[in-house]
């Protein structure tokens, strides 16, 4: 009995279920009679999902640009093939400073079926201030005529350490001198800066002096007291700094930093009064253990 | 002896030896400066890294020169040591790292400070009167919270053939498994003769 119960059961399911098919699918309409069916999606516009995670320390290059490499991810819920390659760029952006844009390329290892991972390099100069340099994405995708973007500011920055870099020529030239002479004016000391380091902004421009000793006769020397210090552009004799034997003095030479040919100083030498010494070569040299230095 | 006596009052003295210039393009970079503190909490240990040139454009304006790089830790001795020496022979062009571990104390308190100067010189060789030059490096290292020490940025360097290691794994395993299921349906197939 029960057995024939189920047997009647799905008999007559089954006949519902083909006579509906049947209504359903004949008839000069049928409800599911074969048609085309056309749906417009748009364009979705795609989205940075992805910058550092932290800060990117960048230690620049003296006298040279140096190139940072930074990453980004982008989705498009488009498909990846959306997504423009060559609009993919990143900006390090400082007040004051000038912008660093770098274009990126494809990392092919980390794509998925709607992301691309960008490996962008910006190159950035030696100059380039040191401190936090924001970071900011960018890309657009493949849509026409109006392409889709997204533009994203990492929360970390590019942080550009300080690049202390000067380069001059290390040899006082004191040329012949006469005892006696005052207001000796020597030839400047053309200095470049290869950095970051901005003088007098950041700090200033030191400078030890020590006592000249006689290669002849060592038991003479030309103390260092008889020297001034000072930015050539001014009067040396006048206003420069006297000189202290083993004694880091400050200076006021300016070294801007910059671009090659807006990045020198001079620092200017005078002697104040050439003491009476006996005539012979006077010397600072590290073999003497008696070298100047220039601080900054 | 009258004509020797009016020569020594003429006679002038020369300090330079004539045609001993020298460029010297010594260059040190560092991570942090007094506007850009160190940040560790206590009991961190941290090594930081700067990093020193001897002219790395190679230009004609730079002599081409080896040079040696004295360093020295001034100040901060407490807890910053240099681990990488204090002599560095830069031959012309090239760059060196010296490296320095920061150890904070496990006991230091929050907010405190130390001060960090090291110094980076080199004097070149010569006679005359010769400038070398030094390089004040210095930064404050404050204790905070271990949260706010920000981590260290990597580049995601994902390499092929660590994915391809990937893919190999898998088609090992689903070799494997291929087998087993051989291995068994050929098991059954033999128990099932066996017992018909």
């Amino acid at each position: 009995m029960k057995r024939g119960y189920w047997i009647s059961l799905i008999v007559v399911a089954a006949i519902i279920l083909i006579g509906a098919f049947i209504f359903l699918t004949s008839g000069d309409d049928p409800l599911f009679a074969p048609s085309d069916v056309k749906v417009s999606v748009g364009n979705a516009p795609p989205k940075i999902t992805n910058v550092p995670f932290a800060n990117v320390p960048v230690s620049l290059t003296p006298g040279l640009s140096k190139n940072v490499l930074v990453q980004f991810t982008a989705r498009d819920p488009n498909g990846y093939d959306n997504l423009n390659d060559a609009s993919a760029l990143v900006t390090f952006r400082r007040v004051g400073e000038t912008d660093r844009a770098g274009g990126c390329v494809e990392n092919i290892l980390l794509r998925t079926s709607k992301t691309k991972t960008y490996d962008c390099t910006v190159s950035m100069q030696y100059y380039d201030g040191a401190g936090d340099w924001t970071m900011t994405f960018f890309i657009t995708d493949l849509a026409t005529p109006t392409p889709g973007s997204d533009t994203l500011a990492s929360t970390f920055f590019a942080q550009v350490g300080q690049l202390k870099a000067i380069t001059y020529n290390t040899n006082i030239d004191l040329g012949v001198i006469a005892p006696s002479a005052t207001n000796v004016t020597l030839p400047n000391v053309g200095i470049t800066n290869q950095g970051n380091f901005n003088v007098p902004t950041d700090g200033s421009l030191s400078v030890t002096a020590r006592d000249l000793i006689g290669v002849t006769a060592s038991t003479e020397s030309i103390p260092a007291s008889v020297f001034l210090a000072g930015d050539s552009s001014g009067d040396v004799c006048g206003t420069g700094i006297v000189l202290i034997n083993n004694t880091l003095r400050s200076t006021n030479v300016a070294i801007p930093r910059g671009p090659s040919g807006s990045n020198q100083g001079s620092l200017g030498f005078c002697i104040s009064l050439v003491p009476e010494v006996s005539a012979q070569d006077y010397e600072a040299t590290s073999a003497r253990l008696n070298p100047w230095l220039i601080e900054i | 002896m009258v004509n020797r006596n009016l020569k020594l009052s003429l006679i002038v003295f020369v300090v330079l030896l004539v045609n001993t210039s020298f460029i010297l393009a010594l260059a040190v970079n560092s991570p942090y400066y007094n506007s850009n503190p160190l940040k560790a909490y206590a009991g961190q240990e941290k090594e930081i890294v700067f990093d020193v040139y001897n002219c790395p454009s190679m230009s004609d304006t730079c002599d081409k020169e080896d040079i040696v790089a004295t360093v020295l830790l001034e100040e901060g001795s407490e807890i910053a040591e240099i681990t990488s020496g204090s002599s560095y022979n830069l031959d012309f062009g090239d760059s060196g790292k010296i490296k320095m571990k920061i150890s904070i104390p496990s006991n230091a308190a929050m907010n405190e400070e130390y001060l960090i100067r090291m110094t980076v010189q080199s004097v070149p060789k010569g006679d005359g009167v010769r400038m070398g030059v030094k390089y004040n490096v210095e930064f404050p290292v404050i204790v905070t919270d271990a949260s706010n020490v920000p981590e260290d940025y990597v580049p995601n360097t994902q390499t092929k053939s660590e994915n391809t290691n990937y893919i190999f794994l898998i088609i090992i395993l689903i070799i494997v498994i291929m087998i087993l299921i051989i291995v068994f349906s050929i098991y059954k197939i033999l128990y099932d003769l066996r017992k018909s």
